[in-house]
């Protein structure tokens, strides 16, 4: 899986998917949906925490590092030599050509990405919806201006952010 | 950059994150005022995005652009580590799950994540674009990515015969 899931995490997640659930049955699709939320409330990447929690489930503590070298060594080993080719050719004038577009573009994505975490919904024609819409995107805009004008401490934001949200909003 | 500082930092960034991307606005803070480019980020973006497994192994990418191979492999070690915070979180969720108070903390962070992102890759567009092609090029990639999903192999082939056809 960890060699062959090209297309980032939901990639990833459908192999997943596919071989512990549909073609092993190793757990069943409440199961695995239940891991998978879960896993969304590690800190850095989820899908490593995914995999820590499947090897820990199927084979004990043991199976963590098994499961973790399985999912992560084909897929750094193919980042490392990827990328130590690219830095190999770049300056040759094909690659600078074909990175003048690519690196904007991958900018692009990553902001598409980016609208993907926040989800907006377009809310029925109820103005109270519309208001928590609009609420929520004054919120994204403070949270890009406090980093990029007033220079605040990315983990500060963040930090601020889950306040606000325990204290702000109704319980 | 010293190995060991690249796995300090990357760390720090992997600590401080949710999502394969959440340490980005974090990393790009510390770098870019160590004198690392927006194309560095982008260069680390675009491999993560046509190799294997999760979208957050750009810091590996990124590691090798700052650190060669030992930098590689100190932001490996510097990304593994954070996730084994599930085994305590699982615990501690069990206690907290049913409160409304833990979802709206969570929806607040989804929020602020994505507004940082947004800005730290709108930086990289905008550090990278100089003519209408390369705005063009970010644009796309935006909207192609937020409303139609296409495959990132598609977009960044795509992209490259294009910058070829338009460059050479």
């Amino acid at each position: 899986m960890g060699g062959l899931s090209f297309g980032g995490g939901t990639a990833s997640q459908l192999l997943l998917r596919k071989e512990l659930v549909w073609r092993n049955g190793w757990l069943d699709e409440r199961e695995y949906q239940r891991l998978w939320q879960l896993s969304k409330l590690s800190l850095g990447i989820n899908q490593i925490a995914q995999v820590i929690i499947f090897g820990r489930r199927f084979a004990g503590w043991r199976g963590i590092p098994v499961a973790l070298c399985g999912f992560l060594l084909p897929s750094v080993t193919v980042t490392i030599g990827m990328t130590a080719v690219l830095v190999a050719v770049i300056g040759n004038r094909f690659v600078e050509d074909a990175l003048r577009l690519i690196i904007p573009l991958t900018g692009g994505m990553t902001m598409g990405i980016a609208l993907q975490m926040w989800g907006p919904e377009l809310p029925s024609p109820s103005v109270r919806k519309w208001l928590w819409l609009l609420g929520q995107g004054c919120i994204v805009l403070i949270c890009s201006l406090l980093v990029g004008v007033v220079r605040a401490p990315v983990p500060l934001v963040m930090a601020s952010a889950i306040l606000a949200g325990v204290i702000l909003l109704p319980a | 950059m010293n190995p060991l500082l690249v796995f300090l930092l990357f760390l720090k960034a992997s600590s401080l994150s949710f999502g394969g991307l959440g340490g980005l606005p974090t990393l790009h803070q510390d770098l870019v005022s160590r004198g690392v480019s927006e194309d560095v980020f982008g260069q680390a973006l675009a491999v993560a995005r046509l190799s294997p497994g999760p979208n957050g192994l750009y810091m590996v990418s990124l590691g090798y652009e700052v650190g060669g191979l030992s930098g590689a492999l100190a932001a490996t070690a510097a990304l593994i580590i954070p996730p084994f915070s599930i085994l305590i979180i699982l615990v501690w969720y069990l206690r907290v799950a049913h409160l409304r108070r833990t979802d709206n903390a969570l929806l607040m962070l989804s929020m602020a994540l994505a507004g940082l992102l947004g800005f730290t890759s709108w930086q990289i567009v905008r550090g990278s674009s100089t003519n209408v092609a390369e705005w063009a090029a970010g644009l796309l990639g935006f909207i192609a990515t937020a409303r139609f999903r296409l495959h990132p192999l598609v977009l960044i082939g795509g992209a490259a015969v294009a910058g070829i056809a338009i460059y050479h």
